[in-house]
């Protein structure tokens, strides 16, 4: 199996030595390069043949901060997985890192297990946030009006998309409504195209928007 | 002989004329008052103006305090914090080979007592406890050292007066200029050489500073003052002193203040 390669994007010395070491407890990753700041990892990125799997990004940097860099990345690359490092625990940052595509979070005051599960999540499902992000980014929506019209979704998709919300992986969505996996990543094509996402955030981000996903009620 | 008409015409002639001047003595009056008590109104207002001005600034240097206060324990002490927290996660680990532990152990032990001294640096700048315990002069020589310690600057202190060791507040008030001096210095002259003496004439305390930075055209000095001088210069009216600047575009900074001890 191939190792899962990481870019660490952060400004202080110190907490890149301590996030990486942490990293590599586990032998099947990989830090393959390290940034301490965006506009230098932009310009790697534009350079290389392959992108990383994973990239953990810091969200207060010099130059070009991770708000900016993760925006400008995903016109280009929506795939690239970009996990927000945060220093303060405040949502406000976080959900704006999830607004610009990041499809996860990590406190830098993070643990080993926090950063396996999250890392693993978002290898597994395209993204990982907890709950009270999400409704988080619920509640700062909440006001604008759907401007969505709700037969442009069939009811298939509205329930995949309800589970993707959910964080389900393909499988398990397969199971849940009794189809295959393959059929899944149709449907979750079919939602990426019909509601212009550029990643699995990016639905998520709609699904809250529109209206479609009520996190926190659920929990 | 005069007769009785032109008599009464004389009369009424002179209580018309004296009518007149009372009411122009009268109007007179009452010009000039409303004129001084215009000049009072123009008076008060330019000190209003000027208190809401010094107000602004003072609310403006303390919140440029504490965004530097956020700034310092951010930069130096959670984010070392951080990387401790970090390290002791990898101690605990399994997976983290023994071999491994001593090097990490050591390098926790070099960041925690870099975030002991980084603390101890953000309390001293907020209050230098030497000069409660062993008044300005020492508390002085100690930032100077401080300073000194850095190799940005060197700065030569010299005292031809002896303050008492008993702290008040127009040492707080000297120490916080000297502070700030410095600091214009090297941020904005570029400062590589200071010099400092505190020296006494005729019963006057004077302290003279120097510098051998960039400068400014101390005539500009209105449009270009920034927070740290109005503050200076609000700390000097504090302690009833005066002060005399001289600066000129590449020929340093010259700063004299006086103060009663």
């Amino acid at each position: 199996m191939n190792k899962v390669t990481i870019v660490l994007v952060e400004d202080e010395f110190l907490i890149r030595e301590g996030i990486k070491a942490l990293i590599n407890l586990e032998s099947y990753f990989e830090v393959i390069e390290e940034f301490s700041d965006g506009q230098a990892f932009v310009d790697f990125i534009n350079n290389s043949q392959k992108l990383p799997d994973i990239v953990l990004m810091d969200i207060k940097m010099p130059n070009l901060n991770g708000i900016e860099t993760t925006k400008l990345l995903m016109t280009q690359y929506p795939e690239l997985k970009i996990i927000a490092l945060s220093n303060y625990n405040s949502k406000t940052f976080i959900a704006n890192m999830l607004e610009v595509g990041a499809v996860g979070y990590l406190p830098k005051s993070t643990t080993p297990t926090e950063i396996f599960t999250t890392i693993n999540k978002v290898l597994e499902n395209g993204f990982y946030y907890d709950e009270t992000i999400i409704s988080f980014v619920y509640n700062n929506n909440k006001v604008n009006k759907s401007f969505f019209d709700n037969d442009y979704l069939s009811s298939r998709e509205k329930e995949v998309l309800t589970l993707i919300c959910k964080q389900k992986s393909a499988t398990e969505i397969g199971e849940t409504l009794h189809i295959s996996p393959r059929t899944v990543d149709g449907h979750r094509n079919n939602l990426l195209l019909k509601t212009e996402s550029k990643n699995v955030v990016g639905l998520v981000v709609f699904a809250i928007k529109n209206n479609l996903f009520f996190p926190s009620l659920e929990i | 002989m005069l007769n009785n008409s032109q008599i009464l015409f004389t009369i009424t002639a002179i209580i018309i004329f004296l009518t007149l001047l009372c009411i122009i003595i009268v109007i007179f009056v009452i010009k000039s008052r409303n004129k001084i008590h215009s000049k009072e109104l123009e008076k008060k207002d330019l000190k209003i103006q000027y208190q809401t001005e010094t107000l602004q600034k003072i609310i403006l240097a303390q919140e440029t305090e504490r965004r530097r206060i956020a700034r310092d324990l951010h930069d130096d002490i959670s984010s070392k914090l951080i990387a401790i927290s970090l390290n002791l996660h990898l101690l605990k680990s399994k997976k983290t080979e023994n071999i491994n532990k001593e090097n990490i152990i050591n390098n926790t032990i070099d960041i925690n007592s870099k975030t002991i001294e980084s603390s101890r640096q953000i309390a001293h700048h907020l209050h230098p406890p030497v000069l409660e315990k062993f008044g300005l002069m020492d508390a002085l020589k100690e930032l100077v050292l401080d300073f000194n310690n850095t190799k940005v600057v060197n700065i030569q202190l010299n005292f031809e007066l002896v303050f008492s060791k008993e702290v008040t507040n127009i040492h707080l008030q000297i120490f916080r200029i000297i502070q700030e001096l410095i600091n214009n210095s090297i941020k904005h002259g570029k400062a590589t050489a200071i010099d400092i003496i505190f020296l006494s004439k005729n019963s006057i305390s004077t302290c003279v500073y120097s510098d051998n930075g960039v400068g400014f055209d101390s005539l500009q000095l209105d449009k270009t003052k920034g927070l740290g001088f109005s503050n200076i210069e609000n700390r000097i009216q504090n302690i009833n002193g005066t002060f005399n600047l001289i600066s000129e575009i590449n020929k340093g900074f010259k700063f004299n203040f006086t103060f009663h001890e």
